[in-house]
């Protein structure tokens, strides 16, 4: 007991927390800007006629127009952020604006976007403006040296992040067939000298296995000072090379950002030299003083509840029998990147049990591309957009509709096959964490983790 | 463009650290040349359909003309043969809705049915229309307005003859000439089309949304979707509400819906297997993409080439036995009309779950993580 209070009283310095901090703000603001150029506010959030809601949080509605309101408050607490400027008021402006946006619709879901969320929270309770921010400048205040466990939390939640994508990568699918990434590499033919090497069935195992180790080995390599560097090397050639590779946007350089939060106080030093060195920096008085938070025991708790849940929230995938990659129960959430391609084509049928009205749904009526594509596969989605379609014909003259689905899915290149049952009216069936009997099993066993 | 120097910076990386072992040329090919596929398709099944199909719009024009000046039965006959002829050649054509011909919504101008009678009355009647840029004069032309003018504005071919031959017949004649016109100069403009753009498609063979490859591949999959199965079958027989029987192709010459159906699907076969609009031979094509990726990656779903081939021989069996007239066969056996729909379906459910997946052709949406 007296090792964890010993711990928890060990001091840093908070360089690493302030790099994190502006290159964290930079890359948000960046993000914001980057998803309105490309006219996704509006693809996303507005355009679409009705949206897919996570369970729990139906209530999060899209604000229409209002949405571009959403945005650039996310965007500008992102800068203030990254100045360090008001800084535990805008990480929570920022934590909560950009939460509420990816809890409009569920059909955008990354695990990066995820991971935004949660870092973003755990940054409410740390200070991260300890220094070279302009908290520092406004309250004449600056801290030399902060809980060293701050800085940890941090560090294990980046571990935990890389350890579950490997230990997730660790199934027959991905290691035995190298799917799904032998189709992906494949279809990168255009690209030069690496497109005909990509063709080569050895490099596709190359890249799976690698991917494998390198997600289950560099958390470590990163922890270790001796490995560091190389690591640190490893990590930008791995994610630039995802970054071209596939459409993953952001997430490739959020990662390598995060993986500068392993280096230690004294590798940051030549950075921040040229910062102190403004002269408009240098004249303030500043108080320097140790960071002793009032809130120490409550911020530990909190933290500690976060980072177990963050341990154990990710298997939950084991109380469901079934294929994971086919069923998608407990499948997000769970740091499961690029393991599976799959693709849907999926039809519903209206009927009136009490009349002889039927209807064969055509989904571009109501669905965006991009939600039907993302729809056709999930069966949450699926089950949610049934009942849409149920309540919309019930207002339109159908006195006791019946949803039923044809729905076919091809899953790491397999042969495709029936997903739902077609013979289940959907309408019967409720969104929860029950197991979906109606989902058709996968006619074949993946194995592994 | 910010990939590319991404891309650039990278290799600059690898090579400097690898010790420069990446410095000698890529000639080995990965085995496919997606060129080749292109160059067949175009120049093999495109241009030779789309020139077959101007050149029956010219026969067309021709006993038009001589219709015209002498109205007799005999001539309208004629007149009918040609229409029908270049509205075969039309079903190779309708699927290469791509660049020129999707700006110009060339589809939409030539087969939109069922076709507005009362819009086409009232430019018969008033002589002043728009049939280029107003999209309401859409169903108002093309071949589904002409067969309403041969063999709709009046109950059979003596009084359709009559009509044209009445006071107000000229006015028949001359909105009969626009519609022919306007679809000449419509594929004029796709010929031109092709011959300027040709060999940069041929040679657009990048995996982008944007790219020939993912182009043709998409727009034939909505064609055989939407095109194919939807407007010829599923509205008439009402697989998606009511059964709608005046929404059947070529509803006024009313035999003629299911051979219409049939040369559809020839053209949709004949382009999946690379077959030749000229001689038949084949060539590389969607089929053998298909068996390159599915061999050369191991994938346990190796029929899937056969199993696309054998959704549309199923259909094509299915079509051979439903009437050839499908209002009759919708009135007589709608269950026979949509099982042959269902037939339709599962190529449409193997093209957009199968295919697309194993040929991982690129669709830009948002960013994805492959969850």
């Amino acid at each position: 007991m007296i090792n964890i209070k010993d711990y928890l009283n060990q001091k840093i310095r908070p360089e690493p927390l302030a790099f994190l901090r502006i290159g964290f703000g930079l890359l948000m603001f960046f993000s914001v800007i980057r998803f309105y150029y490309n006219g996704w506010i509006e693809s996303i959030y507005i355009e679409p006629f009705m949206h897919f809601k996570y369970y729990g949080f139906e209530w999060v509605k899209s604000l229409g127009q209002y949405n571009y309101l959403l945005f650039i408050i996310c965007g500008v607490s992102s800068l203030f952020v990254a100045l360090g400027y008001k800084y535990r008021f805008s990480i929570i402006v920022f934590f909560i604006s950009f939460t509420y946006i990816e809890l409009i619709d569920k059909t955008t879901y990354l695990n990066h976007y995820y991971f935004i969320s949660v870092i973003s929270f755990l940054f409410i309770f740390l200070p991260l403006n300890a220094k070279y921010s302009l908290d520092n400048y406004l309250n004449k205040k600056a801290f030399l040296l902060v809980p060293k466990w701050n800085i940890d939390a941090i560090k294990l939640f980046v571990f935990i992040v890389y350890f579950y994508a490997g230990l997730a990568k660790i199934n027959s699918d991905w290691l035995l067939q190298a799917a799904p990434l032998s189709l992906w590499l494949t279809s990168n033919y255009d690209l030069p000298i690496l497109g005909d090497l990509f063709q080569k069935s050895w490099v596709h195992y190359f890249f799976s296995w690698g991917g494998m180790l390198y997600d289950l080995l560099i958390p470590f390599f990163l922890i270790i000072h001796r490995t560091r560097i190389f690591a640190f090397v490893l990590v930008i050639l791995f994610h630039v090379m995802t970054a071209i590779l596939f459409p993953i946007g952001m997430f490739p350089y959020i990662m390598i950002l995060f993986a500068t939060i392993f280096f230690s106080s004294n590798q940051f030093q030549k950075i921040f030299k040229a910062f102190e060195s403004i002269k408009f920096l240098k004249s303030r008085d500043i108080w320097y003083q140790e960071y002793n938070s009032k809130f120490q025991k409550i911020n530990v708790l909190i933290i500690s509840i976060l980072l177990f849940v963050q341990i154990l929230f990710p298997f939950r995938n084991l109380m469901y029998s079934g294929e994971l990659f086919w069923n998608e129960e407990g499948y997000r959430f769970s740091w499961r990147v690029m393991l599976i391609e799959k693709m849907g084509y999926t039809t519903f049928r209206v009927i009136d049990s009490q009349s002889d009205k039927r209807i064969l749904v055509e989904n571009s009526n109501f669905l965006t591309d991009f939600q039907i594509k993302q729809m056709s596969f999930q069966p949450d989605m699926i089950l949610e957009y049934a009942h849409f379609l149920g309540d919309y014909y019930k207002k339109r003259g159908f006195i006791e509709p019946k949803v039923f689905v044809d729905s076919y899915v091809t899953l790491n290149g397999r042969e495709s096959q029936r997903f739902i049952d077609n013979n289940v009216n959907l309408l019967e069936e409720k969104e929860s964490f029950k197991k979906k009997n109606w989902i058709i099993p996968l006619k074949d066993e993946i194995k592994g983790i | 463009m910010k990939k590319k120097y991404l891309y650039l910076i990278l290799i600059i990386g690898l090579s400097s650290c690898g010790g420069g072992d990446s410095d000698q040329p890529s000639v080995t090919n990965d085995g496919y040349d997606r060129g080749v596929l292109l160059v067949n398709l175009t120049d093999n099944i495109i241009i030779p359909s789309i020139n077959q199909f101007s050149n029956e719009l010219s026969d067309l024009n021709q006993s038009f003309q001589t219709f015209s000046s002498d109205l007799t039965q005999n001539n309208l006959i004629d007149l009918r043969k040609k229409w029908l002829d270049a509205y075969i050649a039309w079903q190779y054509v309708e699927m290469f809705n791509i660049g020129k011909a999707e700006e110009m919504y060339y589809f939409q101008k030539t087969n939109i049915y069922p076709t507005n009678t009362a819009r086409i009355e009232l430019n018969v009647e008033s002589a002043t229309y728009d049939l280029e840029n107003n999209s309401n004069n859409f169903s108002a032309q093309g071949f589904p307005a002409i067969d309403y003018m041969l063999y709709g504005i009046e109950g059979d071919s003596n009084m359709v003859i009559t009509k044209y031959q009445s006071v107000d017949g000229y006015k028949y004649t001359n909105y009969l000439s626009s519609l022919i016109n306007q679809m000449i100069s419509n594929t004029d403009q796709i010929i031109n089309y092709w011959q300027t753009e040709r060999d940069d498609f041929v040679s657009s063979t990048a995996n982008t949304a944007t790219s020939s490859l993912n182009k043709l591949t998409n727009d034939f999959i909505y064609y055989y979707e939407k095109g194919f199965r939807t407007n010829k079958i599923g509205f008439p027989g009402g697989v998606f509400s009511s059964v709608y029987t005046d929404k059947v192709e070529a509803y006024y010459r009313k035999n003629i819906s299911k051979k219409l159906a049939l040369e559809a699907l020839k053209a949709v076969k004949a382009f999946y297997n690379g077959e030749s609009f000229v001689d038949g031979t084949s060539g590389e094509s969607l089929k053998t993409y298909i068996d390159f990726i599915v061999s050369k990656n191991n994938l346990s779903n190796i029929n899937l080439s056969q199993q696309i081939n054998d959704k549309f021989n199923n259909s094509e069996q299915m079509l051979l036995q439903l009437n050839d007239n499908f209002v009759e066969q919708i009135n007589g056996n709608l269950l026979q009309f949509l099982y042959t729909y269902d037939a339709i379906q599962e190529g449409v459910v193997k093209l957009k779950t199968d295919m697309l997946s194993v040929l991982s052709i690129a669709v830009d949406y948002v960013d994805a993580d492959g969850d």
